[in-house]
C-alpha cells in the first residue's frame, strides 16, 4: 500500500515537471510536439528524453484545461502541422509550477547539504 | 507498402482505445505526422527507410498506454452551463404562461398543449445536439434549398387565415417561423465559399436574396430584417475571419452599400400601410387610437408601473392589449409584478446570450464560428424586437419571445436551434482550425530563414 502511495507521488513528480518543461518551451515561441521533443533533448543534453507517447497526452490535456492553444499551420512539405501556444492562464501555471519547483528544489538541496546554511558564511 | 502498414497499425491500435470517434482524425494526423517527422530524422543521420520507421515508432512508446491516456482527455463535453439556463428559460416560460393565463381571460394557452410542446421541444433539441452539425458544411445547398423547399410547401399548403389569432390573418404563419432556420443554412452556404474572393461574396448574396423575397410574399417585414441583420452579422464575421481571401474593406463596402442602398428603394415601393406603421412606430402619439394605439397604450401601463407589485392605479389593464400570453408577455408582467420580473426575466436572457457569446468566441473551428453565431445572432434578434415592443417601440413585429412566450413553432424551432449550438460546443475539442490553416500560414510577415517575407498579396 505504502508503495503503491509512493510510486504516485513519484509519477505526479515526473508529469509534474514534464508539464513545467513544455508550458517553459511554449513561453518562448509556439511549437509543435516534435519540435519540443528535439528541443528538450537539444537543451538538456539528452538528459530528458520524452517520448512521444506521454507528450501528446500531456499537450492534449493542457489545450483542454486552457492553459495551452492549438492551430494548424501548413509545413513546407505541404503538410499540416499542429502548432501549440501558451495562455495567459497557461503563464499563470508555468508561475506558479515554476516557484513550487524552486520552493521543492532548495528544500532537497538543504537537506543534501547537511543543513548547514551556506548563505552565511 | 510495408512501412505505411506499420503506421497505420500503430495509429489504429492508439485510437482503437479512444471511444470518442470523432477525436480518431485529429489525433492520427497528428500522430502521423510525428512520426514521418522522426522517421526522417534518423533517415539523416543514417538509419535505411525501414528501419527509421521502426525506431520511430518505437520511440512513440506503447500505443495502448497513449491512447488509453488520450481517451481520458478526449470526451465530447456537454456544455451545462447552455443547458441548464435553457431549463431555466423553459421552466419560466412555462410558469408566467400559466400565471397570465390564469390572470387574463382572453390569453392564448392551454396546459397541455404546453407540456406537450415543452416535451416535445426538448426532444427535437436532444436530436440536433446529437447531430453532427458539420452535415451543415457538408451539405449546404441541399439544406438550402430543402428550407426553400419547406417554405414554399408550408406557403402552399398553409393559408394564412390558419391562425391563432387576427394579427396573423394574411400573413403565413407558418413561413415566419422557418425564416429563423435561413440565418443558419447561410452559414453553411459562406462556410463552402471558402477562398471565393469577391466571387465568393457576390454569391454569398444571392444566396441570401431568395429567402429575402419569400419574406416579401409572407408578407412579413420583421421577419425579413431579422434575418438581414443576422445574415449580416455571419457575413461580416466570416470577412473579418478573411474567409474570403479578399481586401477585408473592400469587402465590408461590397457587402454593405448594397444593404444600405436598398431600404431608401424599398421604400418607394412599401405599402402605404407598412410606411405607416414605421411613422407610428417611432411616434406613436400620431394616431393614438388608431395605428399608434397598441404602442401608445404600452408606454402609459409600463408608465404607471411600479418596481414591486401591482400598477399605481390598481387597474385592471388585462383587456387593453391583444394576444397578451404571445406578444406582450413583458409589459404584462410589469403591469402586474413590477419592473422587477423584468429586470429579472432580461438577466436570465442576458446571462444566456453572454456565456453563449464566450463559448462562440473561443470556438475554435470556423464551421462551429459560423453555426453557432447564426443561432445566437437569430436568438438575440428575437430578445430585442420582442423587449422593444414591449417597451412600446414596435418598430418591427415581434416574433417571439424565445422559450417564454406562447408560441407552438417558435419553441420547437427555437429549441432545435439551440439543440444545433449545444452540438458545436459539445465538439468543439476536437474539430479543431482546419480551415484557418491557410489564413495562419499567409501572414503578411513572414520570418523565414532569418528573412522577413512580406506578403503584399493580402
Amino acid at each position: 500500500m505504502r508503495e503503491v502511495e509512493k510510486l504516485a507521488v513519484n509519477k505526479n513528480l515526473i508529469t509534474g515537471s514534464t508539464k513545467m518543461l513544455i508550458l517553459k518551451l511554449l513561453e518562448e515561441k509556439d511549437m509543435y510536439g516534435y519540435m519540443m521533443i528535439e528541443e528538450l533533448a537539444k537543451r538538456s543534453d539528452d538528459t530528458f528524453s520524452l517520448k512521444a507517447g506521454t507528450l501528446y497526452p500531456l499537450l492534449h490535456g493542457l489545450e483542454e484545461q486552457g492553459m495551452i492553444n492549438s492551430y494548424d499551420e501548413m509545413a513546407d512539405n505541404s503538410r499540416v502541422r499542429k502548432y501549440y501556444s501558451l495562455t495567459k492562464r497557461g503563464k499563470k501555471l508555468l508561475q506558479e509550477q515554476k516557484d513550487e519547483w524552486h520552493t521543492y528544489s532548495s528544500a532537497v538541496d538543504r537537506v543534501l547539504k547537511g543543513g548547514v546554511d551556506f548563505g552565511t558564511i | 507498402m510495408e512501412q505505411s502498414n506499420k503506421l497505420e497499425g500503430y495509429l489504429k491500435t492508439v485510437c482503437q482505445q479512444i471511444r470518442w470517434k470523432k477525436a480518431h482524425g485529429v489525433i492520427s494526423e497528428e500522430l502521423e505526422n510525428h512520426i514521418i517527422d522522426q522517421k526522417n530524422a534518423f533517415v539523416s543521420e543514417g538509419f535505411t527507410e525501414e528501419n527509421a520507421m521502426d525506431k520511430a515508432i518505437e520511440e512513440m512508446g506503447d500505443p495502448i498506454v497513449v491512447g488509453s491516456e488520450l481517451d481520458r482527455t478526449h470526451k465530447p463535453k456537454p456544455e451545462w452551463s447552455i443547458i441548464s439556463l435553457t431549463g431555466v428559460l423553459l421552466f419560466l416560460g412555462f410558469l408566467i404562461r400559466e400565471f397570465i393565463a390564469n390572470d387574463v381571460s382572453n390569453a392564448a394557452n392551454s396546459t397541455g398543449s404546453n407540456v406537450v410542446i415543452t416535451v416535445f421541444g426538448i426532444a427535437v433539441m436532444v436530436i440536433a445536439y446529437f447531430l453532427d452539425y458539420t452535415i451543415i458544411g457538408k451539405h449546404p445547398k441541399f439544406i438550402y434549398f430543402g428550407l426553400i423547399a419547406i417554405m414554399i410547401s408550408s406557403m402552399v399548403i398553409s393559408p394564412g387565415t390558419i391562425s391563432i389569432s387576427q394579427k396573423y390573418m394574411g400573413q403565413f404563419f407558418y413561413a415566419k417561423f422557418i425564416m429563423l432556420l435561413f440565418p443558419t443554412a447561410f452559414a453553411g452556404i459562406i462556410y463552402s465559399m471558402r477562398n471565393r474572393g469577391y466571387e465568393g461574396i457576390v454569391l454569398s448574396g444571392i444566396y441570401f436574396i431568395f429567402p429575402a423575397l419569400l419574406c416579401l410574399q409572407i408578407p412579413s417585414l420583421s421577419s425579413l430584417a431579422m434575418y438581414t441583420i443576422t445574415c449580416l452579422i455571419i457575413l461580416t464575421y466570416a470577412i473579418l475571419k478573411g474567409w474570403f481571401n479578399v481586401k477585408k474593406l473592400k469587402a465590408m463596402l461590397l457587402v454593405y452599400i448594397p444593404t444600405l442602398i436598398t431600404p431608401f428603394i424599398a421604400l418607394k415601393f412599401m405599402e402605404q400601410y407598412q410606411i405607416a406603421r414605421l411613422k407610428y412606430a417611432l411616434n406613436p402619439s400620431l394616431d393614438p387610437f388608431g395605428a399608434g394605439y397598441i404602442a401608445n397604450v404600452t408606454r402609459l401601463i409600463i408608465k404607471n408601473a411600479k418596481l414591486i407589485g401591482y400598477n399605481s392605479y390598481g387597474i385592471d389593464t388585462g383587456n387593453l392589449l391583444p394576444n397578451i400570453n404571445t406578444d406582450f408577455i413583458m409589459t404584462h408582467l410589469i403591469d402586474r409584478l413590477g419592473w422587477i420580473s423584468f429586470i429579472l426575466l432580461v438577466m436570465v436572457f442576458l446571462i444566456f446570450i453572454i456565456r453563449a457569446l464566450k463559448l462562440v468566441h473561443n470556438q475554435k473551428n470556423v464551421l462551429g464560428n459560423l453555426v453557432s453565431i447564426s443561432v445566437i445572432a437569430t436568438f438575440i434578434m428575437q430578445v430585442i424586437i420582442y423587449v422593444l415592443n414591449n417597451l412600446g417601440f414596435p418598430l418591427i413585429a415581434p416574433l417571439t419571445l424565445p422559450l417564454i412566450s406562447y408560441s407552438r413553432t417558435g419553441t420547437i424551432l427555437n429549441l432545435f436551434l439551440i439543440g444545433i449550438m449545444l452540438s458545436v460546443f459539445r465538439n468543439s475539442s476536437i474539430y479543431t482550425s482546419k480551415e484557418t490553416s491557410n489564413i495562419k500560414g499567409k501572414k503578411t510577415f513572414n520570418f523565414i530563414d532569418g528573412k522577413i517575407i512580406i506578403d503584399l498579396n493580402r
